[in-house]
């Protein structure tokens, strides 16, 4: 495939064809699906502003494509009509591909119309042909054909439907249909005629765009017309201006657009709409009502549970952790140390299987010291392979990647606008800016990349209450999916996860509270555009995710791993017994927890999941109970993030707060972890 | 994403609507992660961090690419 100069006038005499047609009806999708490439194509209108370029392959040889920004008018209203307008212009050799959505065929036709008077040849895609359906329509094509002596192809871009025909096509035939002016327009369209010969392939449409007076159109013709030529030019559409009395161009626009209506009703009927699509736009007046929002909410999120701790944490990770990583590969890694690093030693098994347990069974040289520090700092208990990794992909990888493919697609479905709109109204209640509700929301992505969010906040004591509380009470996607996991294999259901998320919730909202009290937040509202709702593309959200596995992989792996080998060194210098003794009275007393937990407080100083997965190891052991589960989890839910979060509070609010944040944080962890622990001891809720 | 057909792209966030081009990468300074590196753009508006691109992804074209320059060559070839 030939590659693309930066030059466009290098690429003169090459075959063009450019997509072209009304904002926001899939011509981007139609431009991946035609090239193979990914472009941005959102559930917004104006999406494409500069043009994108690629190559298609036809039989004859590559074609180059070209999307153009969707436009209303080719008489220009704003920038972006006169940059597809003067693209159009300037390449009257190129074939369109008109694509209209067939749900606003008049909108579409108005194009059409003006495509014909151009001469330009072509064909139309009727796209959101599935939409089209849903809504009851039924297009004549047929007719669409005579009338316009071109293609009109059906089509649904995202599904890769009814676009064949755009593959193999070559020669494509003009558009042609004629409107009648009134006659005033007509004589001064005979009289331009000369004046654009040779300019493009119908003198009438360019002398139609004069008419309108459109001054970017005289520009436009600046350099390309002698300057005398432009002259008469002006003449004749002022003196037809003056004889008409009025303005030309709104009389242009009113006889194609009454076209447009004419041709629109002889083509289409429409049948009773179908019921799906009373379900959908119904949908989206739910999701925005105050009381039903909430509801489609639960809705929502109890499937979120269904996906990501049922299917993820339950099934995804059985096949990963317990088939491929238990039964599998640590035995595997075991024997290779074991071959590679011989001293003399015993690995347990477990129902015939190898397990990373092992007792030595003689003393050992020197030489053999140092393979025995290898082979536990490989597969040992605070093993490189046997936890960091275990953790990172066998038992939390399985449950992020379902948590951002549904977050990928509640994001292109248009859910998270409205989620943000129904939150920002309590937040309000409360009151607190709008603004500083989002980042908020956010967080749930990463916390770290939140807290850098802070800074479109207007105000200092803003930006620190949104700081502080995504540090103390937000969890982060990959957080989100450890705990969803601890509390579904920890056998405590959505009892336990009830409870956890009513206690973050409730510290959220009586922080933000006591936040408001601190500031007035000064009404300075986030400006939203909400979507519709709509089917996103698989091809989007399988890139979004990939996106988020990686920030996955660079991010949270590093820390498992660096953690993991301090770990491994405090225990083997024997510090960690120490540790455990130091924090006995916080752990033991206070938060009632057996004593080993202590190494996972200290876990959770790296990464408060890899804290949760410190008692996903106990909880394997079987030496912790449910109270006791949801005690730890939800002490070490209200740590600080991680180490990098940490970093970006001292980075963003300076050494002196970034720390008395950090330490006010654990505080407050560790204090209502211990009331909590007293609460389930006064009132044990059968969990 | 296919920088080399891609000039100045706009981007529209998913979350609040807002339109803007990707080349500021105006939050990137403070952050302690990777940086230049990263896959994601923030919205100047709302702070959402917009997955734009991915290594795999990319990697994966390449790949799809290649094939199909491959095929492509063989039909040229059986045509002349
Ligand atoms: N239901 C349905 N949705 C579609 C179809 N084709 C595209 N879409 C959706 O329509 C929306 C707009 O698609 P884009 O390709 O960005 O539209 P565009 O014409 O390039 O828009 P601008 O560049 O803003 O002019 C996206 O959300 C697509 O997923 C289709 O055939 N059926
Ligand atoms: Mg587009
Ligand atoms: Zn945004």
């Amino acid at each position: 495939m030939p590659k693309l100069p930066n030059d466009t006038r290098t690429l003169l005499g090459v075959q063009k064809t450019i997509l072209f047609g009304n904002p926001n009806v899939g011509k981007s999708v139609i431009f991946g699906r035609l090239t193979n490439q990914y472009v941005a194509v959102s559930n917004y209108p104006g999406t494409t502003v500069t043009i994108t370029r690629g190559w298609m392959n036809q039989a004859s040889g590559p074609v180059l494509l070209l999307d153009s920004p969707g436009i209303n008018n080719l008489l220009p209203n704003s920038e972006d009509e006169v940059v597809t307008r003067n693209i159009l212009l300037s390449t009257h050799e190129a074939d369109i591909v008109q694509v209209i959505d067939a749900k606003n065929l008049k909108r579409g036709l108005f194009l059409t119309i003006q495509l014909s008077e151009l001469g330009r040849s072509g064909v139309v895609v009727l796209n959101m042909w599935d939409e089209a359906q849903l809504a009851g329509y039924t297009v004549d094509t047929a007719r669409l054909q005579q009338i316009f002596g071109v293609s009109f192809l059906p089509a649904v871009a995202i599904h890769n439907s009814g676009l064949s025909d755009l593959r193999t096509k070559r020669e494509y035939p003009s558009f042609h249909y004629e409107i009648q002016y009134p006659g005033l327009i007509e004589e001064a369209l005979k009289e331009l005629a000369p004046y654009f010969q040779g300019l493009g392939k119908s003198p009438r449409g360019l002398g139609l765009m004069a008419l309108s007076g459109d001054s970017t159109y005289f520009q436009f013709l600046h350099g390309k017309l002698p300057a005398a030529i432009l002259e008469k030019i002006q003449a004749i559409c002022k003196k037809t201006a003056v004889a008409m009395n009025t303005d030309l161009r709104q009389i242009i626009d009113n006889t194609r657009m009454a076209e447009a209506q004419k041709i629109t009703n002889l083509v289409l009927r429409q049948s009773y709409p179908k019921k799906e699509k009373r379900i959908w736009s119904s949908l989206e007046e739910i999701s925005l009502h105050p009381i039903g929002g909430f509801l489609l909410l639960g809705v929502v999120l109890y499937f979120l549970y269904l996906f990501v701790g049922i299917f993820g944490a339950g099934t995804m990770v059985g096949w990963i952790e317990e088939s491929l990583f238990e039964n599998h590969l640590h035995p595997l890694l075991i024997k290779t140390c074991d071959f590679l690093l011989p001293f003399p030693h015993e690995h347990e098994h477990n129902e015939g299987i190898l397990t990373k347990d092992s007792k030595v069974t003689a003393t050992l040289l020197w030489w053999q010291k140092i393979f025995r520090f290898l082979h536990d700092f490989l597969i040992g208990e605070y093993g490189l392979f046997t936890m960091a990794l275990t953790y990172g992909l066998a038992i939390i990888f399985p449950v992020v990647l379902t948590f951002f493919l549904a977050f990928g697609l509640l994001e292109d479905l248009g859910y998270l606008s409205r989620l943000s709109v129904l939150l920002n109204q309590i937040f309000r209640l409360m009151g607190l800016n709008g603004k500083a509700v989002l980042p908020m929301i956010l967080g749930l992505g990463c916390d770290t990349m939140a807290t850098v969010t802070t800074r479109i906040l207007d105000t200092r004591k803003e930006r620190i209450i949104v700081t502080f509380l995504l540090a103390l009470a937000v969890p982060c996607s990959a957080q989100l999916a450890v705990i969803m996991f601890l509390l579904e294999a920890g056998g405590l259901g959505w009892k336990g996860i009830m409870i956890w998320s009513g206690i973050v919730v409730a510290i959220i909202f009586i922080a933000g509270f006591l936040a408001s009290l601190i500031i007035k937040g000064e009404e300075n509202p986030l400006i939203l555009e909400i979507p519709p709702f709509r089917l996103p593309l698989l091809r989007n959200i399988f890139l979004k995710t990939l996106a988020r596995v990686e920030w996955y992989l660079k991010e949270v792996i590093p820390i498992f791993i660096i953690g993991t080998a301090i770990l491994f060194l405090l225990k083997e210098l024997e510090f960690l017994s120490v540790i455990e003794k130091l924090l006995h009275p916080l752990v033991v007393t206070w938060l009632g927890l057996p004593q080993e937990s202590a190494s996972a407080f200290l876990m959770g100083f790296f990464r408060r999941d890899y804290g949760a997965a410190g008692f996903i190891k106990m909880a394997q052991e079987g030496i912790i109970t449910k109270q006791q589960i949801l005690v730890g989890l939800t002490t070490i839910t209200l740590f600080v993030p991680c180490v990098a979060n940490l970093l970006v509070m001292v980075k963003e609010r300076g050494w002196k707060m970034g720390i008395n944040m950090f330490v006010i944080v654990m505080i407050i962890a560790f204090l209502i972890g211990g009331i909590l622990h007293r609460v389930l001891q006064w009132f044990p809720i059968a969990l | 994403m296919v920088s080399h057909s891609t000039i100045n792209q706009k981007i529209t966030c998913t979350v609040c609507g807002f339109s803007f081009s990707e080349g500021a990468k105006t939050s990137c300074a403070n952050c302690p992660l990777h940086g230049q590196n990263c896959g994601f753009v923030k919205c100047p508006n709302c702070g959402f961090d917009i997955p734009v691109s991915s290594k795999i992804w990319e990697w994966m074209m390449k790949i799809k690419d290649k094939l199909q320059g491959d095929t492509s060559h063989g039909r040229k070839d059986s045509t002349h």
